[in-house]
């Protein structure tokens, strides 16, 4: 178990790239913490640096309190688990789990217990003298879980590590790697494109943009509360609103969406301010017009698709913006197109956030 | 713009069949989504009616003319590939106008139409970069306005969206049935995902082993899968066996367990069933809220766990001994997370999707995908 | 008791390797290491070319003399230097248009098309590669320039194509074109085929598709492939000197002043030859990107009608049968030729003529000469393969692995250099600088050829081991250091491995190319013999038969590695 602790990090390729720029965090002993972010975001780059492949151009790592950025991979006591597996292929199972020791140079009768140890640590003993090509691609996996076990590693690098299994599986996989990862106590930094995985599979989620920290916190704090535009555009699916501040007396501040006004949540927006309203789509509720509703906004329906698992309404708002709800596949409501609906916001799930000058378009180019 | 007809195609590659006696047809400015597992024949499909393999037997047409053939360069049609398969050595300009040259359109039409489309694509500005220099979403964005540029009148799209991330999948599929219903495409999209199939097409061609098994709407195919493996394949289910009986002109389910289910079916007493429910069907509310809900079946049980994935909140629940799962979008109110909270399920009778038990064993679906994942590399190997 | 002695010894010397292995590893160590490969490069491959040049410089005086002011001969030399380097280039120029020609559809054939005898047509290809030029150029001259051949068919007494320009061409295409088809076969093969899919599906017909989309794609490749080509026949000297006649190609001029003693003029043909490899060389580097495929344009009804396949077949049916009556039938005749002549000529029927007196009864006793030549081809070819595996293997990893993209980019250009320029100015240079106008190390001999062989065996092994290096996947190496491997320790246990089959592959290439060197050879064999020298003596000498019995075992001795080539590599 090791504390990691990333202080001002910077890495610049070449003369100019930044992959990671003045990034800084702390991830605790055990704890599982995902990295995600579009591709070219740096979370590549964040695990090399970890491993010790690639060396920081500014900043300071520390596993432990131990400062570590200019200690080779080799030193790091690290295990590393890549997409598509680095099993030595002309090694057996056996073989395979084995090599860490070995090269640490430890007693022979120390490596048969390790090995025997990390091989029912993934119930893989009956396959201890196969072959890689006669292995599946979760028990590939499995064998270089082993591999880190027996190496006595305390920090789990996870380059995608699920990226090569078959979709049904790896729902599967995920329980057992975290599973995996709580029993033998380790520290675990996996790397992944698909936020899903990472929001299923992590105690705390790093959310990382054009090389810059954007976001960490657990699942639920970024669904539930993004701190900013990026981790609610990236994070499920969101629905952006431009608006001015009118009042921001109480709890609730009142924003002025065209020339309708709502209630949203106030988290340090200003009067007369310019923002952006971020809603998830599976938070709005869409209502005939002839009810009595509160705090809504009026447009019209564009589209009221089924998709099974939920139906897709769209709607053009007054200011000619397009939003679309995510509504139970079972609501009684039908809705026709043209027809004037009732967005309904509830501003407790609302984040509001200033509007980017650049615009919102721009601001979330990945 | 044209009208595509497939009467009767078989396709053998040496002993495996790719696909077996397959009819279709599909309408003027339609957009068809071909849904089915790897392996199941969609790209077969794609690929005879694109030309670039032909038929064992059978025949294709295009507005009502016999294509079988006439080779693919011939065919007036846009195929936009899973693996896009840009030209490497051309920048995303000439991998556009590629199709124009070659068939010696005026280029200066075409060159306006491709500038429109790489506007609409947003990816405006990219005209001088090589493929290796843009990412996944923005190739495919050039693969499909180059495919069009071309002057098809049918677009043939075979998973396009499979190698891209989550994220920018749900982008490109609301892109795509725009663009393709702006331009009045007729349009086949093949593709393992149930939800994109729903998300872009008007109607849906489920596929199993070379053969169309249910033809619908989304709403239709969701609301009446013909058969376990299309219930299966949609998504997934809780299934309850059990044994139909009647009482008061209602016809209900007696579980295994002995539950009894109010369920709508024609099935007679006493025959014996499986019924389906999806998982997002399943509704879930605390205890306390059982009596102000109106639904034809509520049942008591417990919270094993909950857990957020995504959008959905997985509950894992226990209910007469049997442990189930069910979604709840998280827009939801009051869904219980509190672990061994006392809860109820709710279900409505036309929630069960009911399958005579004779008919067809239950298959295990994870199973037989498996187990056709390995065909389709056989087949794919072979389609090459 | 006696187990944990065993595990205690294990383990000790287990841990000493590891130790030692670590201190190997260090950064300090690592910097030696390379710097002694690139040394041993330096001093072998490219010092003595810059020797040459630099020795020219400095003896301006004598070489202007003797090249353009020779008391007796005038500049003689150097019109006859001009004479024999317009030949050479005019004959690479037309042999590498028939072998793209040829090349290209047979290249394409053999990547694309499944069908019985794939696998035969393919090794056949390759053959010429790895027949000494020596045996091929005497093969083929006994085919076509005598009356045993092409004129026994024809029932005419003398031989269809005398030694000249004309058989010079023919020789030269015949071993050669391999170099197009393989620079090429590999790539074509492993082209996305969807990518063509896509063009198809886009309404271009299949020629289209090749010209516009598949051979740009090749188009380094195939550059590549046709400059080997063409210094390949600019430099040949083994055939060259049999087909040649009085027609001296640059590399035979060599050949024959340096027999001459006439040192000066040979070095400042060698530098000169040397150079327009250089140049060609370094221009394919510089321009092989920005050269395209020209025309975009595309003529629709003219492609789409060459691109029946009726029109593909005949082209492709073609090159195929070009290639056996010009380049196998004739490479191999002298084979038949052996048989023919096997115990008396099949013309008189002299017993004396035969093969059989020629080698084992005639009083000058020609086996013992071939033993001796055999045994020292075979010593040489094994010592060379061993040093070169040792030496080339740091310098392959170097490249490989260097992220310093400058000096990746001119180690990957000098590599090259031993491949292109002609093997008689680079023995000739070798000569220059180890012996006695040098640094009076060597003398010419046994020595000399070893030294000579490594240094045009050098590109054959680095590039491979190269290529088997880069397609090791990183995240193995990655693995082994996260579990605290140092560098050594990974390369032996993860990356050798990996590397076996290769290293097998090169030692097969490089044991076959030393084997059958010629044009090196002579100019640093001294008083030694290997058999296709020999070959020469004996094709000088008019012994026909006997030089059959010579170029016939080294053919076998050719076709066995290729075929072990093939097993390996299949292995793989």
């Amino acid at each position: 178990m090791t504390e990691i602790q990333f202080k001002h990090v910077t890495k610049i390729f070449g003369r100019k790239v930044e992959a990671v720029k003045d990034l800084s965090f702390i991830i605790e002993d055990g704890e599982y913490v995902s990295l995600i972010g579009p591709s070219g975001c740096g979370k590549t780059t964040t695990l090399r640096l970890l491993a010790g492949t690639v060396l920081p151009t500014r900043g300071k790592i520390f596993f432990d309190n131990r400062e570590v950025e200019n200690l080779p991979i080799q030193e790091r006591n690290l295990g590393f688990v890549f997409q598509h597996f680095a099993i030595f292929p002309h090694m057996n199972v056996w073989e395979n789990i084995a090599y860490g020791p070995t090269v640490k140079g430890k007693k022979k009768s120390e490596i048969e217990e390790l090995v025997e140890h990390s091989l029912s640590s993934v119930q893989m003993k009956e396959r201890a003298e196969s072959f890689p090509s006669e292995l599946s691609a979760p028990e590939l996996q499995k064998v270089a879980l082993a591999r880190v076990i027996a190496a006595e590693a305390k920090i789990l690098l996870l380059d995608e590590p699920l990226g090569a299994l078959d979709q049904k599986i790896r729902e599967e996989f995920q329980f057992f790697l975290r599973d995996f990862v709580k029993k033998q106590g380790l520290t675990a930094i996996h790397v992944t494109h698909d936020q899903a995985e990472a929001l299923s599979i992590s105690d705390k989620v790093i959310v990382l943009n054009k090389g810059q920290l954007v976001q960490m916190g657990t699942p639920d704090d970024l669904i539930f509360s993004p701190t900013n535009l990026f981790t609610s555009f990236f994070v499920g699916e969101s629905d952006f609103i431009e608006g001015y501040v009118l009042d921001d007396s109480s709890r609730f501040s009142k924003v002025r969406v065209g020339l309708e006004s709502i209630n949203v949540q106030n988290a340090g927006i200003h009067k007369g301010e310019h923002v952006v309203i971020a809603i998830r789509r599976e938070f709005f509720d869409v209502r005939k017009a002839d009810q009595n509703n509160e705090n809504f906004l009026t447009g019209k329906v564009i589209s009221d698709q089924f998709l099974g698992l939920f139906r897709r309404v769209k709607v053009l708002l007054k200011n000619q913006q397009i939003i679309e709800a995510k509504i139970h596949a079972k609501s009684p409501l039908k809705f026709e197109e043209n027809e004037t609906v009732h967005v309904i916001i509830d501003p407790a799930r609302t984040r509001c956030f200033e509007f980017p000058k650049e615009g919102i378009k721009k601001s979330l180019e990945m | 713009m044209v009208s595509v007809r497939m009467e009767n195609v078989t396709k053998k590659y040496g002993k495996v069949i790719g696909i077996k006696d397959l009819s279709l047809s599909i309408n003027d400015g339609e957009y068809v989504a071909i849904l089915g597992p790897t392996g199941a024949g969609k790209t077969t499909t794609m690929y005879i009616l694109a030309g670039l393999i032909s038929p064992s037997s059978g025949k294709v047409f295009f507005d009502d003319v016999d294509v079988t053939d006439v080779p693919a360069e011939d065919r007036q049609i846009g195929f936009v590939f899973e693996e896009y398969n840009l030209f490497p050595r051309m920048n995303v300009e000439k991998n556009i106008l590629f199709g124009p040259i070659v068939k010696n359109l005026d280029l200066s039409v075409s060159r306006k139409v491709a500038l429109e489309l790489l506007d609409l694509l947003n990816i405006k500005g990219k005209e001088k970069n090589y493929p290796n220099e843009i990412s996944g979403g923005q190739k495919q964005r050039v693969a499909l306005a180059r495919a069009i540029v071309s002057n098809a009148k049918l677009l043939i799209m075979d998973d396009p969206l499979r190698a891209l991330d989550a994220k920018i999948r749900d982008i490109l599929q609301v892109e795509l049935r725009k663009l393709v219903k702006d331009l009045g495409l007729t349009c086949i999209h093949a593709t393992h995902d149930t939800h994109e199939a729903m998300r872009v097409a008007d109607r849906i061609l489920v596929f199993k082993d070379g053969q169309i098994v249910q033809d619908g709407t989304p709403e239709e195919i969701y609301n009446n899968p013909n058969s376990i493996y299309v219930a299966d394949f949609l998504g997934e289910n809780v299934s309850f066996r059990g044994e139909i009986f009647e009482e008061k002109e209602e016809r209900y389910l007696l579980t295994e367990n002995n539950l009894k289910l109010k369920v709508q079916t024609n099935y007679l007493t006493g025959t014996k069933v499986v019924a389906l429910v999806p998982l997002e069907l399943i509704d879930v509310y605390p205890k306390e809220e059982s009596n102000s809900l109106n639904y034809d079946n509520i049942i008591s049980g417990k919270l094993i766990k909950s857990k957020l994935i995504g959008e959905f909140f997985e509950l894992i629940l226990e209910i007469s001994g049997m442990k189930i799962k069910a979604y709840e979008l998280i827009g939801k109110k009051n869904i219980p997370t509190t672990p061994n909270s006392d809860i109820v399920i709710a279900m409505d009778k036309d929630d069960f999707r009911i399958f005579e038990l004779e008919n067809e064993k239950v298959i295990n679906n994870e199973k037989s995908i498996e187990s056709e994942e390995d065909e389709s590399k056989r087949t794919k190997k072979l389609v090459e | 008791m006696f187990k944990t002695d065993k595990e205690n010894i294990e383990l000790f010397f287990r841990k000493t390797r590891l130790k030692i292995e670590t201190f190997l590893s260090r950064n300090s160590v690592l910097l030696i290491g390379k710097i002694i490969t690139i040394s041993i490069f330096i001093l072998i491959i490219i010092g003595p070319i810059f020797y040459l040049l630099l020795q020219i410089f400095l003896h301006w005086g004598e070489i202007y003399s003797k090249v353009f002011n020779d008391p007796i001969l005038g500049n003689e030399a150097f019109l006859m230097m001009l004479r024999s380097i317009g030949l050479s280039l005019k004959v690479a120029g037309i042999v590498t248009f028939f072998d793209l020609i040829v090349g290209i559809p047979i290249a394409w054939v053999l990547a694309r098309y499944n069908f019985k005898g794939k696998k035969i047509l393919d090794t056949l290809v390759d053959m010429p590669m790895a027949v000494p030029t020596s045996a091929l150029g005497f093969s083929i001259y006994l085919f076509w320039g005598t009356n045993n051949g092409i004129s026994r068919l024809l029932n005419s007494n003398v031989g269809l194509v005398s030694q000249g320009t004309l058989l010079i061409i023919l020789t030269h295409i015949a071993f050669t074109f391999p170099y197009v088809t393989r620079s090429i076969k590999g790539i074509i093969a492993d082209l996305d085929i969807n990518i063509e899919k896509a063009a198809k599906t886009l309404g271009a017909p299949p020629f289209t598709i090749a010209r516009m989309i598949s051979l740009p794609m090749v188009k380094e490749s195939l550059l590549a492939g046709t400059v080997l080509a063409f210094t390949r026949s600019l430099g040949e000297t083994g055939a060259t000197l049999i087909v040649s006649g009085v027609y001296q190609t640059a590399p035979v001029v060599i050949v024959s002043w340096m027999k001459g003693l006439k040192i000066p003029t040979t070095a400042f043909l060698s530098l000169i030859l040397i150079i327009i490899s250089l140049l060609l060389l370094t221009a394919v580097r510089l321009f092989a990107r920005k050269v395209g495929l020209p025309w975009n344009k595309v003529f629709p009804r003219f492609e789409r009608k060459i691109s029946s396949k009726k029109v593909a077949r005949t082209r492709d049916s073609l090159s195929i049968t070009l290639f056996f009556i010009f380049v196998f039938i004739p490479a191999l005749f002298v084979v038949i030729y052996l048989f023919q002549w096997w115990n008396k000529s099949p013309f008189s029927g002299d017993h004396e003529a035969g093969m059989i007196y020629q080698v084992f009864q005639a009083p000058d006793k020609k086996i013992d000469s071939i033993v001796h030549a055999f045994v020292t081809s075979v010593e040489v070819a094994l010592i060379v393969t061993i040093v070169n595996l040792v030496i080339a293997t740091p310098m392959a990893l170097l490249i490989s692995k260097t992220k310093n993209d400058k000096l990746k980019g001119l180690l990957d250009t000098l590599i090259d250099i031993p491949l292109i320029i002609p093997s008689s100015a680079l023995g000739f240079s070798i000569f220059f600088l180890w012996g006695s106008n040098g640094l009076h190390l060597l003398s010419p001999g046994f020595m000399m050829i070893i030294v000579s062989h490594i240094s045009f065996t050098y590109a054959y092994c680095v590039r491979p081991l190269v290529g088997a290096f880069d397609a090791i996947p990183t995240m193995y190496d990655e693995a082994a250091f996260a579990f605290g491997s140092s560098r050594l320790t990974a390369f032996r246990t993860v990356t050798m491995p990996f590397l076996k089959s290769g290293l097998i592959a090169v030692s097969i290439m490089t044991f076959t190319r030393s084997m059958s060197e010629t044009g090196a050879t002579i100019i640093v064999q001294g008083v030694e013999r290997t058999i296709p020298v020999l070959l020469v003596d004996f094709f000088e000498a008019s012994t026909f038969p006997a030089a059959a019995f010579a170029a016939s075992l080294l053919i076998l001795i050719s076709f066995l590695s290729l075929l072990l080539l093939r097993y390996v590599s299949k292995e793989r």
